[in-house]
């Protein structure tokens, strides 16, 4: 009865999108494949009519068999229960599909597929998705429409019973014809509302109020991170992969201005100063480096210290001081008590503004000297600890996080854990004999004119008055005893050490072509054989290397991004920017010490593909930043650029008229006198110029007006309708445009149109024009007929297409033929 | 969403009072719930997408609300039916929907009359898919008429639930149109028109008259308004005067059917003989004038009412007319009626009585012959009419004369 074929394609094609959106959400492509599969196959056996839905009983044993499925996959797996869901109802989409009987099978499948988006929706913040999301939820209104189409069309014809409805023909072809347009008229009239709408509602609707009042559905997500680890360990050599995943995005400013050049950024994550390398009984700890004071699992070398450790919970928009001293609480708060003066930023300062995805670590990125923290999405709480300056959550991250962190960009800590000799010693006696030798070479740690620097480096150095400038344990728990201190060989060995391994290893991420022998050091490989590795083997070296001269240093993990990191204003922190370096402690402080060689590292040159991944990141950050994070903040922000603008404009406009008042009233002033007088002079010649341009403008509408009106008549009179009332003159002049450009077309070739003929008759005495032509006159002729005599309109569309057909039929007659 | 429920359903549904225009549906009620679900689970978990969802839900409410007022908006229905129907013969219904807006097209419209229903097996309704911006549909309905009489349609209702079903809204139109309903009208039986002619024997009947155009009858001096093409000429210029041909007419047989109306108890077995009795005049009269008699009639409509015997379409029609819209007679009588049928005849007229009642002719009448009974009592009249199967004569009558049993 009706032609409502435009609604299966449109089905499968949202059905297609909906899956793709959750496959992307979930990044789950094996269900994306199998569901586009079902998805393609059911339309290809629908289309040829080969489709037979599944019986009931078939029906029902996969779907308890898929939810069997899905629940054990919920339990052994990992993963949040929207997601779980999510996938649920993939399955109960395809079974659906495949047991499509009646509106109400469509019915339901229209509603599982937004519902598979909105649970696709809650769990990712990606742009993909969100772009994917987009596009469904057009079509999907779309798809509603023609699906109401189809069932109020059904229940019509139900109702009506056997007095069945008949259609004229006309009528059918309009369907055919402009059924598809309608609907697609009134999906993107209603796309628009609903768009608007729901930005609408989006920036304007109060964040905050009412959050979790529903409780929170959500599991913990144990998401991992592939390439940054705050663990490093040697225990198997392998070829790494780069992965280009997106960690974090960083805006960095420098004493409140933005940084614009782009500089080498080190994002200092842990430190790690204590190698396990073969001595350790446990063989599963082995070459693994670790925080001797917090590391659970491996030994310790000497318990963690009083005061080092600063915790607290910092809330959203809350600045908090990170080195902040504890204090003893007062048994009694006392307003006479004079309150301690709030701390001071140093002039020179650098603030970094973090969005970090989860890591699945609890570490916390900054740059060197961080002051303070701000967490803006959430209340995090944090731990500091001021020996190594670095700020970790006490849960790992599973959740993206948005913090800011000022810093100084200075490894400046107080070294609060100056080893005693015994734990020196200790520390080189762990340390490989063979990487103590390596160090102690002239070519490796330097010399001068009274022999190598390490044989005049006592690796016991102990502390006195005046060495401990880089700090001093004060009150650090090591009070009484001897400790070693920093030498003033130390920050030259260093430099010695970092120089040798640049220049004498290179670098790789491929260690597939070494063989280890068993039992040996990794590290001991890397500086004897392989003579290659990565910044891991790198950084470990030389820290064992210093360590065993007696220096104190330790390796450091985090991120190391360079000016192409930069997009956009923001640093994009990728997986591939890990980074391990060394942190020496000098009688000058902590130093930073980089030795990993560029020796043999690829160049870095951004392929265009890695330019285009590099906007999409920044877009799809972007996206997270301005969509998936916006809150209340922003919506205060947004308000009040709002009502900045607002406030400006009009105090624009106020300036304007106060001008334009004091230009032509102000004259009595004397004050004024002179400023009125230039003001005066221009703004008579702006508003004369502007009457002018008015006027002119004014006189080309009139004379365009009055032009079209002539042009009009003239056509009318041309086309025999000059005896009709003026209004209906015009109306079919503008209609009938296209006879009069046939006349004037057959008129070149020397076709005239006689007046005593009718337009019909003229039209038929022209049977000696080519057939196609001859047709084309004839049907342009019936066409007057109806807008002539049958109150025909015609749209603008079929204007522009008589319009072609004039042009076809121009063609056809070939050129006119000379007067002369 | 839109719910298959028959109920919810464009056509299965009955007019509502003027001032209930607008109404949620179970599917507009549900997504309604859904919408605010929606609004809580963003509240609740902050997500910025479900906001944005949210407002998309409003959104789409407000477009259902708006577009469904533009649907029905600015949309002209003309009704095209025919002059008359038969009753047990379906007949079609013309709709004639132009949008006149430029911009909206209008989708999923049902139409059902209110007004001048009651002559049908189920109200008169149709179902317009899609009339674009300008453009004009036509969807036809095919009604079967129940009851004779007439009937005037008026006020009829545009109903929508487009775009998603949420909502449904009413318009009530008004187009004033009128249709006679005209009795069943059977198959009659060859024989029974035989009978019929049975005055045409006799010799008054075979004499010619003029007046006519069969054969030449004689000359007379031409008058104006006479026929130009029946100048006699040559006799004319022979004369001096303009003379002009007479032709004899042709006197086909003369049937007066006379319809004995009168219901002496308003039992539904009365009723459906009295519509039997009223099918049965007008099928024989329908089918006595395309076998070329001439044919009048004598009724009760309100003061007896005689129609001369004459011929034609035109006649057929204001016989059948006639009978469509005979009202309820409960007192006047057979006797009178057939007196009243006298001043009508003529030598060569056969008069008809059709009756729903038992009666028998008297004694007299019969031994002339002049007058023929059918009654629709007498099972034996059956045999000369086929009356479609599906006809049930005790609801053949108009709506106003419904029996009291």
């Amino acid at each position: 009865m009706h032609d409502l074929r435009q609604f299966k394609p449109a089905l499968y094609l949202l059905l297609l999108l909906g899956v793709s959106g959750y496959c992307i959400a979930a990044e789950t492509p094996g269900v994306w494949v199998g569901g586009c599969f079902f998805i393609l196959l059911h339309a290809w056996l629908s289309f040829r009519g080969r489709f037979k839905p599944m019986t009931r009983a078939l029906t029902n044993f996969v779907t308890l068999t898929l939810l069997a499925y899905v629940l054990y996959d919920a339990m052994v797996a990992v993963t949040t229960p929207v997601l779980v869901v999510g996938e649920f109802l993939v399955f109960l989409q395809l079974i659906k599909l495949w047991e499509l009987r009646s509106n109400r099978d469509y019915a339901q499948l229209l509603v599982l597929g937004l519902l598979l988006t909105v649970a696709a929706a809650i769990s990712t913040a990606s742009l993909g998705f969100g772009i994917v999301w987009i596009i469904y939820l057009l079509l999907s209104l779309y798809c509603c429409l023609l699906f109401h189409l189809k069932t109020e069309s059904d229940a019509a014809i139900e109702a009506l019973g056997d007095s069945q409805p008949k259609f004229d023909p006309a009528t059918l072809e309009q369907d055919r014809r402009m059924l598809a347009r309608s609907v697609w008229r009134l999906s993107a009239a209603g796309s628009l509302v609903g768009l608007a709408l729901g930005v609408l509602v989006f920036l304007i609707f109060p964040r905050g109020n009412g959050s979790g009042f529903l409780g929170n559905f959500q599991m913990p997500v144990n998401q991992t991170l592939v390439g940054f680890s705050d663990k490093v360990s040697f225990q198997n050599i392998a070829r790494l992969q780069q992965s280009s995943d997106t960690v974090a995005w960083v805006s960095l400013t420098h004493n409140g201005q933005p940084v614009e050049q782009a500089q080498t950024l080190l994002l200092r994550g842990s430190t790690l100063d204590t190698y396990h390398g073969n001595s350790t009984p446990d063989k599963g700890s082995r070459y693994q480096w670790a925080r001797t004071d917090l590391d659970e699992g491996l030994p310790r070398i000497w318990p963690p210290i009083a005061g080092d450790e600063h915790s607290f919970a910092a809330r959203p928009h809350e600045l908090r001081w990170l080195d902040m001293a504890p204090r003893r609480p007062a048994t009694r708060p006392s307003l006479l008590q004079p309150q301690p003066p709030p701390p001071t930023l140093p002039a020179d300062t650098w603030e970094q503004h973090f969005t970090l995805k989860p890591t699945g670590t609890p570490v916390l990125f900054s740059m060197a000297g961080p002051l303070t923290i701000k967490a803006f999405n959430r209340q995090v709480r944090i731990r500091y600890l001021r020996s190594s300056q670095i700020i970790q959550t006490f849960d790992p991250i599973r959740e993206p996080v948005e913090y800011e962190v000022i810093a100084t960009n200075q490894v400046a800590g107080p070294n609060l854990r100056p080893p005693t000799l015994a734990q020196q010693t200790n520390r080189i006696s762990l340390i490989d004999p063979q990487i103590i030798a390596m160090a102690k070479r002239p070519q490796v740690s330097g010399s001068n004119q009274r022999g190598s620097l390490a044989s005049q480096r006592d690796p016991l150095h102990a502390a006195s008055a005046g060495a401990a400038t880089a700090g001093a344990a004060a009150g650090a728990g090591t009070a009484g005893a001897a400790t070693i201190a920093p030498d003033e060989l130390d920050e030259q060995i260093a430099t010695n050490i970092e120089q040798y391994l640049k220049t004498n290893y290179a670098y790789t991420l491929d260690l597939t072509d070494t063989r280890l022998v068993e039992g040996r050091d990794p590290l001991v490989a890397f500086l004897y054989d392989f003579k290659k590795g990565h910044c891991e083997y790198f950084a470990g070296a030389m820290t064992l290397m210093c360590q065993s001269l007696g220096l104190q240093a330790r390796m450091v993990v985090g991120f190391h991004c360079d000016a192409d990191s930069l997009v956009g204003g923001y640093y994009l922190v990728r997986q591939s920017n890990a980074h391990a370096w060394v942190e020496v402690l000098t009688t000058n402080g902590w130093k930073t010490f980089d030795p990993t060689s560029a020796i043999g590292a690829p160049p870095r040159k951004l392929s265009l593909w890695e330019n285009v991944r590099n906007l999409i990141n920044y877009l799809d950050f972007a996206y997270a930043k301005s969509v998936i994070a916006y809150d209340g903040e922003h919506q205060t922000n947004l308000r009040q650029r709002g009502s900045d603008w607002v406030t400006n404009a009009v105090i624009r406009i106020a300036a304007f008229i106060d001008a334009i008042r004091r230009a032509h009233f102000g004259r009595g002033d004397p004050r004024l006198a002179e400023e009125a007088g230039l003001a005066d002079r221009f703004w008579t010649i702006a508003i004369r110029s502007f009457v002018a341009l008015m006027a002119l403008c004014l006189t080309i509408a009139v004379g365009g007006y009055l032009w079209s009106r002539y042009q009009l008549r003239r056509r009318a009179a041309r086309i025999g309708i000059a005896s009709l009332p003026l209004d209906e003159q015009l109306r079919l002049a503008r209609q009938l445009g296209f006879y009069d450009d046939l006349l004037r077309l057959l008129a070149r070739h020397q076709i005239d149109f006689a007046r005593e003929q009718t337009p019909r008759e003229f039209s038929r005495s022209l049977l000696y024009l080519p057939a196609s032509a001859y047709s084309t006159v004839l049907r342009l002729t019936e066409l007057f007929y109806r807008v002539r005599y049958g109150k025909s309109e015609l749209t603008p569309g079929r204007h522009r297409h008589l319009a072609s057909a004039l042009a076809r039929l121009a063609e056809e007659l070939g050129p006119a033929p000379s007067t002369g | 969403m839109s719910s298959t429920q028959p109920n919810d359903s464009p056509l299965a549904f009955e007019p509502r009072k003027p001032g209930a225009r607008i109404d949620f549906s179970m599917g507009g009620l549900v997504y309604c719930a859904m919408m605010l679900f929606m609004g809580l689970a963003a509240i609740n978990t902050q997500a910025n997408l479900l906001f944005g969802v949210f407002g998309l839900m409003i959104g789409v409410l407000l477009l259902a609300w708006y577009v469904g007022r533009r649907v029905l908006r600015h949309l002209e229905v003309r009704r095209v039916i025919p002059p008359h129907a038969i009753v047990g013969t379906g007949i079609t219904f013309e709709y004639v929907f132009t949008n006149t807006k430029k911009f909206w097209p209008s989708l999923s419209v049902g139409l059902l009359e209110i007004d001048g229903v009651g002559g049908f097996e189920k109200r008169p309704r149709c179902y317009m898919l899609h009339a674009a911006a300008g453009m004009t549909a036509r969807v036809q309905s095919q009604v079967q008429p129940a009851r004779r009489g007439l009937y005037r349609l008026d006020h009829f209702e545009l109903t929508t639930s487009f775009p998603f079903g949420f909502v449904r809204r009413r318009r009530r139109q008004r187009l004033e149109d009128s249709l006679l309903i005209f009795p069943p009208i059977a198959q009659v039986d060859r024989k029974l028109l035989a009978m019929c002619r049975s005055a045409d024997d006799t010799g008054e009947s075979l004499r010619p008259s003029p007046g006519g155009s069969d054969e030449f009858y004689g000359i007379r001096r031409y008058r104006a308004g006479d026929n130009p093409r029946r100048i006699y000429w040559r006799r004319s210029a022979r004369t001096g005067v303009l003379l002009t041909k007479e032709m004899t007419r042709v006197a086909p047989p003369r049937l007066l059917i006379v319809v004995d109306t009168q219901l002496e108890h308003r039992t539904r077995q009365d009723h459906a003989l009295l519509e039997r009795a009223i099918a049965i005049a007008a099928s024989l009269s329908s089918a006595a004038l395309e076998d070329g008699l001439a044919v009048g009639v004598c009724v009760w409509n309100g003061k007896p009412v005689v129609l001369a015997p004459s011929r034609g379409k035109q006649q057929r029609e204001d016989i059948l007319s006639l009978l469509a819209q005979l009202p309820l007679n409960l007192d006047y009588q057979r006797q009178a009626l057939m007196e009243d049928s006298r001043p009508a005849l003529r030598p060569n007229t056969t008069t008809v009585l059709v009756t729903g009642s038992d009666v028998k002719l008297d004694f007299l009448e019969e031994a002339r012959g002049s007058v023929m009974l059918l009654s629709a009592a007498n099972r034996d009249v059956d045999r000369w009419f086929a009356f479609p199967a599906t006809i049930d004569f005790a609801k053949c009558g108009p709506a106003d004369q419904l029996p009291q049993d």
